[in-house]
């Protein structure tokens, strides 16, 4: 594995949010996100993660759930794939702008996860494996997205009620 | 995997809207384990979507991660599959049903 950077998402005191990418994984994702819009311009089959079914015992309502949401699912994803793209070789952005990076990373991670159809035990693979190189692909897209994760959760808001935490 | 002795989420309070007394039986959504989502990122998103506290996400999404399933919120046919479609947006394995 390489030297790690520093951490590659940081929430500066103003709110904003500081990110420190290096050239080659910001070109990684760059290629990764234009991969994805073609798959979702193609309806590819290895994107069903993105599109789960709402109601597991009643075919009937979830073709009418999929029908109503299909189209939204996938402006969505695009939405996000944009804001990644315009902000892909910044140092710093807002919250909606990581948000859309978390929602593209996690898209990513999600197609490449089903189509290396992964489980939640690490596979047993050598560097010479063929599933190798795009399995460690998809541990820096994991290690990425928590980055952010625990940039965005520093910016939650207090919640209302903190009363019924388990005793 | 540490043990959560933690009280089983079966009710769950709802932070807003929650006065459409609907006349049919309340919906439960329902978020299933599955291999590819991060621990982290399921707390975060039942924090952000349901506004619930750190201890109640964490909660909710060990049960997820160790008992296969959660039940994330309750309510009527159209807030539940709001519910839905919004964990769907964030990539969660949610379907919704009438308990």
């Amino acid at each position: 594995m390489s030297l790690l950077p520093r951490r590659p998402f940081r929430r500066l005191r103003d709110g904003r949010f500081e990110i420190n990418l290096s050239t080659d994984q910001r070109d990684f994702l760059r290629s990764f996100l234009d991969q994805l819009r073609d798959l979702l311009l193609a309806d590819d089959p290895n994107l069903k993660r993105l599109f789960p079914v709402a109601y597991a015992d009643d075919a009937e309502m979830d073709a009418a759930y999929q029908q109503l949401v299909h189209g939204q699912l996938i402006e969505a994803r695009f939405a996000a794939i944009e804001t990644v793209e315009a902000t892909l070789d910044a140092t710093q952005v807002d919250e909606a702008q990581l948000t859309g990076w978390m929602q593209s990373i996690n898209a990513l991670r999600l197609v490449l996860g089903t189509v290396l159809d992964v489980s939640e035990e690490p596979p047993d693979l050598g560097p010479d494996d063929p599933g190798f190189e795009p399995y460690v692909l998809y541990e820096e897209l994991g290690w990425l997205l928590g980055h952010i994760v625990a940039a965005l959760t520093e910016a939650l808001p207090e919640p209302a009620t903190d009363l019924d935490a388990p005793a | 995997m540490c043990p959560a002795p933690m009280t089983a989420p079966v009710e769950v309070d709802e932070p807003t809207h929650d006065h459409a007394a609907e006349p049919d039986q309340p919906w439960v959504v329902i978020v299933w384990n599955d291999p590819i989502n991060l621990m982290d990122y399921v707390t975060y998103v039942l924090q952000k979507l349901f506004g619930y506290p750190l201890t109640k996400a964490e909660a909710l999404m060990l049960d997820v991660h160790q008992k296969g399933k959660a039940v994330v919120s309750t309510g009527g046919r159209e807030k539940a599959e709001l519910d839905v479609f919004r964990l769907h947006e964030h990539g969660l394995w949610a379907t919704m049903q009438q308990d």
